[in-house]
């Protein structure tokens, strides 16, 4: 499912006194079943975008085309409501997405609340946790004393019960170890290529998004200043560092030796291909 | 919904009322509700309505701000004229006593817009101080109702944010029916309920670690009461003094 943003404008507490604008005149399009990682300094827009993609807040001026939705200030409240479906948001905090004493009432909860036929519903149950790697031992589990990462992965679990053709992360890696992060970027390769969701990634950890996304967006203050294909958007260095956002250490690492020793190794995802490509410039 | 519950929330202007003294402004705020119940006639009231009028517009706010968390206490001031009619107490003096609940109401929210908390707690302290000559830990009062105030955003904060995480799996309250709204009412306190222990927790752990015990009396800033501070409280006295008696010594 695509979704284009046309001249989309956001100003906060539009009536109450203290009006933000937070976004002004974006015009950008996340393409159909690619990764796609919005980057920038913290209070850039960045979690306002998402919310507005998913309709928690309605631009104030211009509109949200998602597949056959049209966010604007004319949507109606159903359509709203079947958007939601199709466009999966999972915040940052997960301990404010879990709202059951079990991980099994916690997944059935948003389809119960439409009266979901029962049978299928236990089926997208199993599926949903396959689908984050965990297995059905967690079904009577309380999901509050779970660890920080299968909180999270229940959470994105609980979004998948819904099947939306979108998923969005809102700062995925937050308060969590190397290990957990390992294994959340399988699981998100894993719904791109294996089920063909569009995925969106707010994050300031470039390094965990340099492998996983196709395109970058750079968002600074309140405008879209860069988008591109990561490897364009990414070896801008200078450009980078001036809007606030971490250089990924690997594309830091390949520019150094350009610079200093004037040899190309290339831009790359992994940092074992990197080290490959050193072993062999060295032999 | 969330957004127009502004209680605890101080907000940073430049105004006469904000750069009032704290101790003068609550002294002020507890005569003014002292009067207020007083008064039984619509001329008075009126009086003390247009005096608010007056502060609040001095405060900086638009009068809207002041309002809109008042249109939220609709139904409850429904409810209240429908015990009143139950209870065959006339509509005119319903009204009246629904009007001065809405107008203190107002008045608090004035002195909570316009005074950070740490001085409303030293105000506080201020006013409660005689009470300690019999033991009564004032202190630890003042502290804790300061603490409170300054929960109740956060509390707020974290409701907002777990009714977004609702509403992304398609339970909108905004779009619900009443039964719906019930539901999700419920599923909102049991997160609150378990993250506002946990902050509650982290409040007091923060506290013990800087040091922070009731009984120092530490102040980075000595508040001093100037001059312009003693004529708006006789000013306000004044005329709280006018709306009260003087339209009946006026014969009015």
């Amino acid at each position: 499912m695509e979704i284009k943003l046309n001249d989309v404008s956001y100003t906060y507490d539009k009536v109450n006194y203290q009006k933000k604008e937070v976004l002004k005149d974006i015009n950008l399009t996340f393409m159909e079943g690619k990764i796609t990682g919005i980057v920038g300094k913290s209070g850039s827009g960045k979690t306002t975008m998402v919310e507005l993609i998913d309709a928690l807040l309605i631009p104030s001026s211009g509109s949200i085309e998602v597949g056959n939705f049209i966010i604007d200030q004319n949507s109606k409240n159903k359509e709203i409501n079947d958007l939601r479906f199709q466009v999966g948001l999972v915040f940052q905090f997960p301990e404010d997405q879990i709202f059951n004493s079990t991980v099994k009432e916690e997944l059935e909860m948003g389809l119960k609340f439409y009266q979901y036929k029962l049978n299928q519903m236990e089926q997208r149950t199993l599926d949903a946790l396959k689908m984050v790697g965990l297995d059905a031992s967690y079904l009577d589990k309380n999901p509050f004393q779970l660890s920080h990462g299968e909180k999270r992965k229940i959470a994105i679990a609980s979004i998948l019960m819904l099947n939306p053709s979108v998923l969005i992360l809102d700062e995925p890696t937050i308060g969590l170890d190397p290990e957990s992060k390992r294994s959340f970027m399988k699981l998100i390769r894993m719904l791109k290529n294996r089920f063909h969701k569009t995925i969106i990634i707010v994050s300031h950890d470039t390094d965990f998004l340099l492998p996983l996304v196709d395109y970058v967006v750079v968002l600074h203050k309140k405008h879209v200043v860069m988008e591109g294909d990561k490897y364009t958007v990414f070896k801008e260095v200078k450009k980078l560092k001036q809007y606030g956002v971490q250089v990924p250490q690997m594309i830091a690492f390949s520019d150094k030796v350009l610079r200093k020793k004037g040899v190309k190794i290339g831009y790359r995802d992994e940092i074992n291909d990197l080290m490959k490509d050193i072993y062999r410039y060295v032999k | 919904m969330l957004n127009s519950i502004t209680i605890g929330r101080y907000c940073y202007r430049d105004s006469l009322i904000h750069r009032w003294n704290p101790v003068c402004k609550l002294v002020c705020s507890i005569l003014y509700i002292l009067f207020v119940f007083q008064v039984n006639q619509w001329i008075q009231v009126c009086l003390f309505s247009l005096f608010l009028l007056m502060l609040l517009l001095l405060s900086g706010f638009s009068v809207s701000y002041y309002f809109r968390p008042i249109w939220n206490l609709r139904y409850m001031i429904f409810a209240l004229i429908f015990f009143y009619f139950l209870f065959s107490v006339p509509f005119y003096q319903s009204f009246l006593l629904i009007w001065k609940m809405v107008v203190v109401i107002l008045y608090s929210m004035m002195v909570l817009y316009t005074t950070p908390i740490g001085d409303l707690t030293y105000a506080l302290t201020v006013l409660l101080y005689p009470l300690s000559w019999f033991g009564i830990p004032v202190l630890l009062m003042s502290r804790m109702i300061g603490l409170s105030l300054s929960f109740l955003p956060n509390i707020i904060e974290q409701a907002r944010r777990i009714l977004k995480s609702l509403t992304v799996r398609g339970m909108d309250y905004k779009h619900a029916h009443f039964k719906q709204k019930l539901q999700i009412w419920k599923m909102i306190l049991f997160p609150l309920m378990d993250n506002s222990f946990r902050y509650a927790d982290t409040v007091a752990d923060t506290m013990e670690v800087r040091l922070y015990s009731v009984d120092q009396k530490i102040r980075f800033r000595k508040m001093s009461i100037h001059f312009l501070d003693m004529i708006q409280l006789v000013f306000h006295i004044g005329l709280c003094l006018f709306a009260w008696r003087g339209v009946i010594l006026c014969g009015i």
